[in-house]
């Protein structure tokens, strides 16, 4: 999706990056939030594939929490 | 001049019958990076005096009967994210804090030494394992020993290419979308990703919490049984590191016959634009030669294979911007353009894009588990293409999506399966091509000895870049 709509309003894609940019915090150039603007269209696809995985519906993540206290450091 | 071992194993032998020593093979690996590395930006720091006075103290040990294997005075690289005791930890950046890791071996590191292993240096990495070679930062661009006019693949950039090159003879590196398995192929040399958990990753920089592999880059599947067996095992300072006992890797590794077992091939490579076209036929010649060894060929389609280079892309940017943006926000312009423009994506992730990704990592585990009931390992190219030159400017111009639609690595991490790469011929320009094995969950015993048969009857790990033997240009 092209950064600009014909109109020469920002398009849907590019108000949702820099929504998220703003979010963040962070502050790229324009040349750079005109490229992230392509990567936010292939994340959001890559997303819409996960989300539609129907033998996903009632899979838990396996994401573990351990309340254990460990303090082992290392070197 | 020393002339220096292919392998890791071999070096271990002439170390024990009396040919060679230690201090002489370190010598002449430092020499040699003496002569290349200025051409192939494999160094970050160099710990010559150290090196010297480990190789000296394995050859003394070695001398009085005190023998702590086959790494004892082997030289090895470190890629710069994991932390060794010799010198600072950069992660290739101007970001990362040089207090992190000070003094200190990363567990892996500490077990390499106690091994008796030669620790050379410190080597190139893409920033904080995902940034693309950014020539106005203050860093050498990594070159590919086959044709320096190339990557050396990523992100373990300079253990791919000092391996290859002999600046060492195997080295660290780590995988969270391919970045051991890459310029292991990318170099011709062979790579290996232990399954997740296998080896202790607390004293390395993190890109994705949930996907990062520490592990070895070295000339043979040999060589990296060898590592492995050093790495391997429970660390209490990493949550992730499985408790679970050891195999002996090397008792495993067989003498070439795959009577047996069961190879699936997954042909993800055939009708993808821009394959280049010495990959089928180097591929099924690499088939051929694991049916010739005696396994069972069959044809097999990897489950929830895009949902998978999917869920690797989701988890890496999201637990890499959790780590980076408090430095993202005060040093934005520090990082290199392409690991900013990477890490911010995890700002289009929601949270429950992130846990979605691991529902559907979940379900394609139990689905490969499936598969893996009627097959051993799956073999399948490791890219379909050889490596990518820079351009002018010394930029790679790497469309990261389109990367990942011609490697075939980022799959495997989302599983967490272990998998081995080793080389299987050239490409039409005379970069190395890769085969990919992937294994069962803590079977890299088998991915090691199809590796090493493979190996057996074929000579493609053995092939030194020519920039090896040749003067180097003034």
């Amino acid at each position: 999706m092209s950064i600009s709509t014909t109109d020469g309003q920002p398009g849907t894609s590019e108000v949702a990056v820099r929504a998220a940019l703003a979010a963040a915090g962070v502050t790229p150039s324009e040349a750079e939030i005109e490229g992230l603007v392509a990567g936010y269209d292939r994340v959001r696809s890559l997303a819409d594939l996960l989300h539609a995985v129907p033998a996903a519906r009632y899979e838990s993540p396996g994401l573990h929490f351990d309340p254990t206290p460990v303090f082992a450091d290392w070197g | 001049m020393t002339d220096i071992p292919l392998s890791i194993t071999e070096a271990a032998t002439q170390l024990r019958d009396g040919s060679l020593s230690s201090a002489d093979l370190t010598a002449a690996v430092l020499q040699r990076a003496d002569r290349l590395d200025g051409a192939l930006g494999t160094y970050l720091a160099r710990f010559d005096d150290r090196a010297m006075a480990s190789a000296e103290q394995a050859d003394a040990d070695l001398a009085r009967g005190l023998d702590r294997g086959p790494l004892q005075g082997i030289p090895l690289g470190i890629k710069d994210i994991i932390a060794a005791a010799d010198g600072p930890t950069t992660a290739n950046s101007l970001v990362l804090d040089e207090a992190w890791g000070a003094g200190r071996d990363a567990p892996v590191v500490a077990r390499l030494r106690a091994a008796g292993a030669v620790i050379t240096g410190k080597v190139t990495t893409m920033e904080f394992a995902i940034g693309a070679p950014d020539p106005s930062k203050p860093f050498p661009l990594p070159r590919n020993p086959w044709d320096t006019r190339t990557w050396p693949g990523g992100s373990s950039s300079g253990t791919g290419s000092g391996v290859a090159a002999g600046l060492f003879l195997g080295g660290l590196g780590t995988d969270t979308g391919g970045s051991i398995r890459l310029p292991a192929a990318f170099c011709g040399v062979s790579g290996l990703m232990p399954t997740f958990g296998r080896v202790p990753k607390s004293g390395c920089a993190p890109l994705g919490y949930s996907l990062d592999h520490i592990g070895p880059l070295a000339r043979t599947a040999e060589d990296c049984a060898a590592m492995l067996q050093v790495l391997a095992g429970y660390h209490a300072s990493d949550p992730d590191c499985a408790d679970l006992p050891v195999p002996d890797y090397a008792a495993t590794l067989g003498s070439g016959s795959l009577e047996g077992l069961r190879i699936g091939v997954h042909r993800v490579h055939e009708g993808q634009e821009g394959t280049d076209p010495a990959v089928i036929g180097a591929f099924d010649a690499a088939v051929a030669v694991l049916e010739g060894a005696g396994a069972t060929v069959v044809e097999v389609v990897l489950p929830y294979y895009e949902e998978m280079i999917a869920a690797d892309m989701i988890t890496m940017v999201s637990e890499a911007l959790a780590y980076h943006l408090p430095d993202m926000r005060s040093r934005w312009g520090d990082y290199f353009e392409a690991t900013r423009s990477m890490v911010v994506q995890g700002a289009f992730c929601s949270g429950a894009d992130f846990v979605q990704a691991q529902r559907v990592r979940r379900v394609a585990v139990g689905a490969l588990a499936s598969l893996f009931e009627t097959v051993d390992v799956v073999a399948t190219p490791t890219a379909s293409v050889g490596s990518p030159a820079y351009d002018d400017s010394g930029r790679l111009p790497l469309d990261m999506g389109r990367l990942f639609g011609q490697i075939y690595t980022p799959y495997w991490d989302s599983v967490g399966n272990p998998a081995l790469v080793v080389p299987m011929g050239f490409t039409t320009a005379g970069l190395p091509l890769s085969l990919h094995l992937g294994g069962r969950p803590w079977d890299e015993a088998t991915v090691l000895t199809v590796g090493h048969a493979y190996q057996q009857t074929t000579d493609w790990h053995r092939q030194v870049p020519a920039l090896v033997t040749e003067p180097v240009a003034a």
